[in-house]
């Protein structure tokens, strides 16, 4: 007995270690390198543009980003791979023809879309970057347009989702939406097949909720919308950005909840375990604390502060995105510090740009909500695992396109 | 059975609590909610302030704003498990109260700088709007739009014009206001690109920020008749919704 007493005791003393090893770290720094690292050319002190309007992909590994400043295009794809040798991960850019905000279709980021309607691979964008041809043009073009692939299908049928506001013809802000059909052709490249009409939406909430809406963002199924009226009746007792579900004949809007906080954007993360899809945000400074990111766990109907608190942040861009596999990534400036060389104990740091992967399980906050309410927070576990990240990661690159080949794609901007 | 009714009542939400100094949470009990409650009263005068929820510190606490004055606010963070803390802002000095849960007696007051939005370059300062300008504009008669941009967000440069000239149309003054995070050579060098003068002072009016004007670019407020409307718009709009949204946000503060 005492022999499979000390044998358990070291089981449990060797599995322990391997647990903690399994984690992703709760925040990754991943710097930009090469061309994107470069400071504008009026030399602003902070250092390069950290570019704005950024969406990010299901497998947290490509974003894309407006501003891209002056020694990139207006718009790139940036890829965030493993250092070679190791020691970290690094950003680098891949051109792009974009106009200002575009952005990919949500969910699988099969295609990644001009404004003007233009559906791009993905693939053909890192391989080709402005000599990359679109597949087909559709769906709402515009201000704020917003994309997702529906989930079902198959490779004769899929569909698009997507959502735009405002409608300069006729200079309503009211949202709108349209379904785009499309196929993969025998070569592997994509045409569509039909575009529905164009469907004018929420009417059935104009006495509540009013008729104009802004910030729109769809959900990564493209079954949800958040967004926030403008002249909402209870806007007194209920500001800020609201959740509603499209209605089946797509133009009817059912409110499926008042958040009551004003964000700059409201980005959904997936839906997992049959729990509702969390939404990510920044949320403004608040006098106890720093700006930063936020997660609005929409089961326990409490937003989490799950940005960086070591005060090594800067500044932090005000569209986070979340992978499937419930990271958060942001793009952000902070200092790296370093013992100075000098022994004295001073430090010296150096402004970065790039981006932030977090794990919100391991934020403070998470940690401790789930040790005080252990059983309503049953759904947050210790950590995201890196076999959850890889997971991902490997089914993202089959759907891309991009075969089971690891490392960058060829020709991004050095 | 009517007075276990009453018991009952009287046990669950706060939301029925004759208090009208703190607002509404959904948590029965606020830790030294009597002292907390005293506090502001004093600090307020009496009058019940005008809480507004704004995103919460955390996940067990909810989080309000109140305006004392031009300039002067207030932050409330009721926790469910904790002391409450209340936080005084101003661009002069910043005072934290903090209680004491076992004794809830009166709050150590602890004394800080005051919010800056930016440093000031004191060999060339930079033009900035600050409260003293928000207060005249409040002052006299004017009638008008803050537009609140950034080069960090395009849409807030582009529709710039489009902005400008329905305030025009409408005979509304237009008063432009810059992120106070932006390098300035940044701002006049994206305003360049896209061929628009570069236009306003960059923001120092701790009113505009603690009504989080600067969570997104453009942010618009309206103001006249002395009062300025709380309720900001974000993002861009086509001019019939833009002037739509100006004639009824003008006249929620004109009654």
């Amino acid at each position: 007995m005492k022999t499979l007493s000390k044998v358990l005791v070291l089981g449990t003393l060797m599995s322990a270690p391997a647990l903690a090893n399994n984690c992703i770290p709760a925040n990754e720094y991943v710097p930009f390198t090469g061309v994107a690292a470069k400071a504008n050319k009026d030399g602003d002190p902070s250092g390069p543009p950290m570019g704005s309007y950024m969406r990010i992909s299901p497998d947290g590994k490509y974003v894309i980003r407006s501003l891209s400043g002056d020694h990139l295009t207006r718009v790139t794809v940036m890829e965030l791979r493993d250092k070679e040798g190791g020691g970290g991960k690094e950003a680098i850019a891949y051109k792009t023809d974009f106009a200002l905000e575009a952005f990919p279709v949500q969910g699988t980021w099969r295609f990644v879309n001009d404004t003007n309607g233009d559906h791009y691979l993905l693939r053909d964008v890192l391989q080709k970057q402005t000599d990359a041809k679109k597949q087909f043009k559709g769906g709402m073009t515009g201000f704020y347009a917003t994309a997702a692939e529906l989930p079902g299908g198959t490779d004769s049928s899929r569909k698009i989702r997507s959502l735009a506001w405002p409608d300069p013809e006729k200079g309503q802000a009211s949202l709108k939406n349209m379904e785009v059909e499309f196929k993969k052709n025998a070569d592997g490249s994509y045409s569509k097949v039909s575009e529905s009409s164009r469907n004018y939406m929420c009417d059935n909430l104009k006495d509540s909720d009013g008729n104009a809406f802004t910030l729109p963002m769809i959900s990564q199924d493209g079954k949800e919308f958040a967004a926030q009226p403008l002249f909402a009746k209870d806007k007194e007792k209920n500001s800020g950005i609201r959740i509603y579900e499209f209605g089946e004949n797509l133009k009817d809007c059912k409110l499926v909840e008042s958040t009551g906080f004003s964000a700059s954007k409201l980005i959904f993360g997936f839906a997992r375990d049959g729990k509702k899809a969390p939404v990510t945000y920044l949320g403004a400074s608040s006098a106890g604390g720093p700006q930063g990111v936020h997660l609005y766990d929409r089961e326990l109907k409490r937003s989490f502060f799950i940005g960086d608190k070591s005060g090594a942040l800067v500044a932090v861009d005000s569209f986070p995105g979340m992978t499937k596999d419930g990271r958060v990534i942001y793009g952000a400036k902070w200092n790296e510090c370093r013992a100075a060389k000098t022994g004295s104990g001073a430090q010296k740091c150096e402004l970065k740009t790039g981006f932030v992967i977090s794990d919100p399980n391991q934020s403070e906050d998470m940690k401790n909500y789930r040790k005080e309410n252990p059983s309503a927070a049953i759904h947050i576990k210790e950590c995201i695992t890196k076999a959850e990240v890889k997971k991902v990661e490997d089914d993202q690159r089959l759907l891309y396109g991009l075969g089971s080949a690891t490392g960058s794609a060829t020709n991004s901007v050095r | 059975m009517k007075f276990y009714l009453l018991i009952a009542l009287a046990m669950t939400s706060r939301a029925y609590s004759a208090n009208t100094v703190l607002p509404e949470v959904p948590f029965k009990k606020i830790v030294c909610e009597k002292n907390v409650s005293e506090t502001i009263q004093a600090e307020f005068a009496g009058k019940s302030p005008r809480w507004t929820r704004v995103i919460d510190a955390d996940s067990m606490t909810k989080t309000f704003r109140a305006p004392k004055q031009t300039g002067q606010w207030y932050e409330l963070h009721l926790s469910e498990r904790n002391e409450a803390k209340l936080f005084y802002i101003s661009s002069e000095k910043s005072k934290d109260y903090i209680w004491n849960s076992k004794s809830c007696t009166k709050p150590e007051i602890r004394e800080g700088a005051g919010l800056v939005l930016f440093e000031q370059d004191k060999k060339r300062p930079i033009a900035s709007f600050t409260d003293k300008d928000l207060a005249k504009l409040l002052d006299g008669k004017a009638k008008g739009i803050i537009y609140l941009w950034s080069p960090k967000m395009a849409y807030s440069m582009t529709e710039f014009r489009l902005f400008r000239d329905v305030a025009k149309k409408k005979n509304l003054e237009f008063i432009p206001v810059l992120d106070p995070s932006v390098d300035l050579k940044e701002a006049k060098a994206a305003a360049k690109k896209i061929d628009v003068d570069f236009k306003g002072r960059k923001l120092a009016s701790i009113d505009l920020y603690m009504m989080e004007g600067t969570l997104h670019y453009p942010s618009v407020f309206v103001f006249g008749n002395g009062k300025i409307n709380p309720h900001r718009m974000i993002g861009v709009l086509p001019a019939e919704t833009l002037s739509q949204y100006i004639d009824q946000y003008m006249g929620e503060i004109s009654q």
